[in-house]
């Protein structure tokens, strides 16, 4: 920016901003003062007109309260009265009194013109008495032509209340005038008599409402009663000769807030819509409103004028700000023009330039420095060149020496560098860790690679003893290895442990050899990490025994392989034998059996010995056929034909089928409800009956069977577990419980559980055995109910 | 050089910002925090006039918050100081004066009781203080220091009993509660009596909290008088009607005109009792306007929608808004200022518009007579339209008799 700009912009903003901005505060602050004074000032008027008007009735009903007091009036009340009602008004009585009254109040009505007229009511509301004798003369107010009249009304109010009353101002039609009304009971000896009024007219309010002093030339006073919704103007208006305005229309209007009863002042707009500066009271004794009013134009006026003339000023100022600011910058700029044209010559090489040093002020000084710095120049760039050539001689002199010193300071620190290279990567390359001790295990110098092995940093292993790194051997001993391999000179070799500088503990193999140097034996000791060695042997020991562990479970299974193998091998075994044997057997076994039959039917008389033996044969042989079938029924299980059947009902046909000793108690805990399965009944039959014998042949001596069943929802199967509490089995007779041709009984040929456990299984079921010696066995089926689990 | 340069561009941010702030600093030095105006709330929270006088405290409270959102009076809050006066009139004055000397409060509003008035009343005057008084009460009284913004006797009761002789007749049996307001009252209205020609057949006082009406009753039912004026107060109107109830006087046959019975009494009766009966006020909750209506809203908006509204908490209401507007037209808190500006008032009050007579500091007030309905409410059966001038001495009873009067009450 250039210095004239920067100038003009500098005075504006130190002069005309401030003046502005001081301008326009002081012009606010003015406004607002005048706002305030004129607002304060029509308060004031308003509130001297209302106190006008107010000490204006006051005075009137102080005057109708001692009139109303005399003892002309509660006399002539009485006398009025009592000649209104017997004679009507030519009553001579009623005249006299009549005269006497009007004389009296002559000077009120007529003189002074305090009243407009003045009335006696009787406390029924006829008017006998009137001033004036007007129409209302002798008409009733309760029932006659004005019972709605402002008389009428303050009349009713001060017989109600027996106070004086102030009437509304109305029209009254008698009088063919506005008027207003006091009325005020008169007493006599405590007694109600009637009411004395006055009517007023408006004289007084013309009188406030015109006196427009202080009000400017557009102020005016205007009062307002409501009636209905409209606010009727009770006296002229100045701008306007209608006397009624609908209240709706003009509720921000002062008018509207006073009839509210509201007092106040403001800005606002009047009955003409003009914006003006009012104070506005409501007359509680009228029931009117007051507004006290001056056109807004007119109070601001000087307002407008100040404004304008403040932009006048201030434009005036910018003016003339502008001007001054131009010339000082001129004044300024001309010799700092001329200053800066020989500065730019002296810098083309002329340095015979001078400036001129004849301006005022600053600026001449400002020349003269500027030529005594030209006369400098001039003189050092006349000396400037021999200076430099007697300081390059001197300069390339000692260059020479300096370059000679670097030479060899160079050769020897590559002598020097090569050295420690070697050093340093020997030491780079000792994975192991090297520490020298003193005879006393004292570390005089560590290797890098120990320090990283410990853990410390080099300084702080220097001057540590063996005894603080080494975790396995105790000081004595340490001291006395020290010792020999000091004395032995031989290379030596031992494991030990080393303890981190964190604490952790690994193992280490240490190779020593001691050396005598000047005198004082060292001992060179170089530990080697052996953990990850020691780790790998003991993972292979690991993978020893997991493959031992291994082995031995192949060769188990391959036992059960052969196991397995040979049960199969019984089983075709057994069914060749089995069927050929079965079928020869149950013939003879069915022939038998008939025969017995026959010989019990025709012997039933013979000797009880006979029978005896008869019974035993049957019995024998019914058990051979069992183990016939039991036979076949073990080598080729029949395809099961299911059917739906509830288990409650064939654990009981089961039961029943079996013979059961007394010495054995059979408890059932079989639920009542539970779901149907679909099994062969025939054979689930045999696997319950083939359970039940066995637990009852498990108890010779007697005991408890016990079958229950248990339903399992979320399996969707139901076991039945036969239990009982005889001599059970060791773990070797379970493991080959279902292997034919087993048995622990005396009889039986061990082919019952073979047959309950194919059967089950062609059932979809499983079983399972639990036994302990001398305890019992439970024998649990498990039976799916679901159709879907069906085999 | 470039320091120089430098130099001077901070010198043009400078000034700019020296003189926002100094314009800053003009325009907001007078915009200081002021500190509350404080207003004493002198009302029973405990004791027998507890139920009645509560709700002129929230009656207060409501005129308070109304002017402090408003704007408060030049800026600053007005914060109220409430007083229990435990029913004890000589323990209120103790705490007026209290309020006055240690809380410098501007102004105070309360008492109920005629009694508690008078109690505070020396010390209103002695400290040449301002109390805002908002009970109906007898009359005769009149301070330079008190606003009555109840009624005075000619604003209530000589209205309603002119009303009662025009309409049901002359003979008239007094009834009130032993204590100053119904005894005065009773010599006014006996004075009314004698002027309109009506005939007293009786005047009975029972203690406050009397339950046993069996006796007056019977008397009632034997005489059979045009209409009963009853001034009993508190709860003893409730055993005074169910008397009447039990002993089948109906309200078509001898109409009850009572002057302390508004909507909180029968609301805490039963207003079946009262139905048909009459009282006298300038407010009544059932009055047509749109300030009553806006009343009732934010009264019930504040306090709850099951609060019923009556003459005195009307009262204790406006008499806060008529100080408020004085304190903001007068511009100061000096008090003989205030109190001038106050006696040219005038407001928008719910009950219609209310002024301050200069001459008696009681207000200008509309008269209305009501009929009690069984809902707890009254209809208007009578109004006088326009406002009345407040009369506390009243102008048919004569100079003497009124000194003699007054000095009874003395």
């Amino acid at each position: 920016m250039k210095i004239s700009t920067r100038l003009l912009l500098l005075f504006l903003v130190v002069s005309v901003l401030p003046l502005a901005l001081f301008g326009y505060l002081n012009m606010q602050q003015n406004e607002a003062t005048l706002r305030a004074e004129v607002l304060s000032r029509m308060s004031g008027l308003a509130d001297k007109k209302a106190i006008q008007v107010n000490n204006f009735l006051t005075e009137r009903v102080r005057e109708v309260r001692l009139l109303v007091g005399t003892s002309l009036i509660m006399e002539s009340i009485d006398a009025l009265q009592k000649a209104y009602i017997s004679g009507r008004l030519d009553a001579a009585a009623y005249a006299r009194e009549d005269a006497l009254i009007h004389r009296y109040f002559e000077s009120y009505v007529e003189e002074t013109k305090l009243f407009f007229d003045v009335f006696l009511i009787t406390h029924q509301g006829e008017i006998v008495f009137s001033q004036k004798h007007e129409a209302d003369f002798a008409t009733n107010l309760m029932d006659g032509p004005y019972r709605d009249s402002q008389l009428a009304w303050a009349f009713r109010a001060a017989r109600i209340t027996l106070e004086p009353v102030i009437s509304g101002y109305e029209l009254y039609t008698p009088s063919k005038l506005p008027a207003l009304f006091i009325a005020a009971p008169i007493m006599a000896g405590g007694k109600f008599k009637g009411i004395f009024a006055v009517q007023l007219n408006n004289d007084l309010f013309y009188q406030v409402a015109m006196d427009a002093a202080g009000l400017g030339l557009s102020g005016e006073v205007i009062f307002a009663q409501q009636e209905g919704d409209e606010a009727l103007y009770t006296m002229p208006l100045r701008y306007r000769r209608k006397f009624r305005m609908p209240l709706q229309q003009f509720k921000l209007n002062s008018m509207f807030d006073a009839l509210s009863g509201n007092s106040g002042v403001g800005v606002k707009p009047d009955y003409r819509n003009h914006q003006v500066v009012a104070a506005w009271r409501y007359l509680p004794e009228l029931n009117w409103g007051m507004v006290v009013k001056i056109d807004a134009d007119e109070v601001f006026a000087s307002i407008a004028s100040q404004k304008i003339l403040l932009l006048k000023t201030l434009l005036g100022l910018l003016l003339f700000a502008a001007l001054v600011a131009y010339y000082f910058s001129q004044k300024i700029i001309m010799p700092l023009d001329e200053l800066a044209l020989a500065a730019d010559e002296m810098a083309e090489g002329n340095l015979d330039k001078r400036a001129d040093e004849s301006a005022p002020g600053e600026l001449g000084l400002f020349g003269q420095a500027f030529n005594r710095m030209a006369d400098r120049l001039q003189e050092l760039y006349r000396t400037l060149e021999d200076r430099i050539e007697e300081r390059t001689r001197k300069l390339n002199v000692s260059n020479e020496q300096l370059l000679k010193e670097i030479i060899e300071r160079k050769q020897t620190e590559q002598a020097f560098k090569r050295e420690s290279e070697k050093n340093l990567a020997l030491l780079r390359n000792a994975s192991d860790g090297i520490h020298i001790l003193d005879i006393e295990g004292n570390i005089i110098e560590v290797s890098d690679s120990f320090c990283t092995m410990m853990g410390y940093q080099h300084d702080e292993m220097i001057g540590m003893n063996i005894s603080q790194i080494d975790a396995l051997f105790t000081d004595l001993e340490l001291q006395k290895k020290i010792k020999q391999q000091s004395e032995v000179q031989v290379r030596t070799q031992f494991e030990t442990h080393h303890r981190r500088k964190n604490g952790t503990l690994f193992e280490v193999e240490v190779s020593g050899i001691s050396l005598k140097q000047e005198g004082e034996t060292l001992i060179f000791y170089s530990s080697r990490d052996i953990t990850e060695r020691k780790r790998s042997r003991e993972q292979i020991r690991k993978l020893n025994e997991r493959l031992e562990i291994k082995v031995q479970e192949r060769t188990r299974q391959l036992l059960d392989a052969y196991e397995d193998l040979v049960r199969k091998e019984k089983l075709a075994l057994l069914g060749q034998v089995a069927g050929s044997v079965g079928h020869e057997l149950r013939n003879p076994l069915g022939v038998m059996g008939n025969a017995v039959y026959f010989l019990q039917t025709i012997l039933s008389d013979a000797n009880p010995t006979i029978r005896e033996y008869l019974d035993i044969i049957k019995s024998e042989i019914a058990t051979s056929e069992r183990i016939v079938g039991d036979l076949l029924d073990s080598v080729r299980t029949k395809t099961p034909r299911p059917e739906t059947v509830e288990v409650a009902q064939l654990i009981g046909q089961s039961l029943g089928k079996c013979t059961i000793p007394s010495s054995i108690t059979v408890k059932l805990d079989i639920p009542a409800i539970l779901p149907p399965v679909l099994v062969d009944p025939m054979q689930m039959h045999q696997v319950f009956r083939n359970l039940i014998n066995n637990s009852v042949e498990a108890m010779p001596e007697g005991g408890i069977l016990e079958i229950r069943t248990l339903e399992n929802v979320v399996a969707g199967n139901i076991t039945v577990s036969v239990r009982d509490t005889g001599i059970g089995m060791t773990p070797e007779q379970q493991a080959k419980l279902f292997q034919p041709l087993f048995t622990s009984k005396a009889r039986g040929i061990g082919l019952g559980l073979v047959v309950v456990k194919n059967l089950t299984e062609a059932n979809g079921g499983s079983i399972e055995v639990q036994s302990e010696t001398g305890k019992g066995t439970v024998f649990s089926i498990t039976i799916p109910y679901e159709k879907e689990n069906w085999a | 050089m470039r320091d120089l340069h430098r130099g001077k561009i901070n010198l043009f941010v400078a000034i700019p910002v020296a003189m926002a702030l100094l314009c800053f600093l003009v325009l907001y030095s007078h915009d200081e925090l002021k500190p509350s105006i404080k207003i004493g709330v002198l009302h029973s929270l405990s004791g027998t006039m507890a139920a009645s006088e509560t709700p002129l405290i929230d009656a207060v409270r409501l005129a308070v918050e109304e002017a402090n959102q408003s704007g408060g009076v030049y800026g600053a809050e007005i914060e109220m100081i409430v007083v229990d006066c435990r029913s004890d009139a000589d323990y209120c004055a103790q705490q007026a004066e209290k309020l006055i000397i240690q809380d410098k409060v501007q102004a105070l509003f309360g008492c109920w009781m005629s009694a508690c008035r008078k109690a505070v009343k020396p010390v209103v005057e002695r400290h040449h203080h301002l109390l805002f008084y908002p009970v109906q009460y007898e009359g005769l009284e009149q301070s330079p220091d008190i606003i009555y913004t109840g009624a005075a006797p000619n604003q209530q009761l000589i209205p309603m009993v002119a009303w009662a002789l025009r309409h049901h007749g002359k003979r008239a049996y007094l009834i009130g509660s032993d204590y100053i307001f119904p005894r005065m009252a009773n010599q006014i209205i006996k004075k009314l009596l004698v002027a309109q020609s009506g005939e007293l057949l009786a005047e009975h006082y029972v203690p406050l909290g009397e339950q046993h009406f069996e006796t007056i009753v019977r008397e009632i039912a034997t005489q059979h008088p045009d209409f009963v004026l009853n001034t009993l107060n508190g709860d003893t109107n409730q055993y005074f009607f169910r008397a009447l109830r039990q002993a089948g006087v109906r309200a078509e046959d001898i109409p009850v005109f009572s002057t302390s019975i508004a909507e909180a009494e029968l609301a805490a009766m039963e207003p079946e009792l009262v139905a048909g009966h009459y009282a006298a006020w300038n407010y009544f909750q059932s009055v047509q306007s749109d300030e009553n209506r806006g009343f009732i809203e934010r009264f019930r908006l504040r306090f709850g929608q099951e609060r019923v509204l009556d003459d005195p908490i009307e009262a204790a209401y406006i008499g806060v808004h008529l100080w408020v507007n004085a304190l903001r037209s007068a511009g100061t808190l000096d008090m003989p200022t205030v109190k001038a500006v106050l006696t040219r008032q005038t407001l928008a009050a719910p009950e219609g518009i209310v002024a301050v007579d200069a001459g008696t500091q009681h207000l200008w007030k509309p008269v209305r007579i009501g009929k009690a309905r069984s809902d707890g409410q009254f209809d208007i059966i009578w109004q006088s339209g326009h406002s009345i001038a407040p009369a506390p001495f009243p102008f048919f009873i004569t100079h003497a008799e009124l000194s003699a009067m007054t000095e009874d009450a003395q």
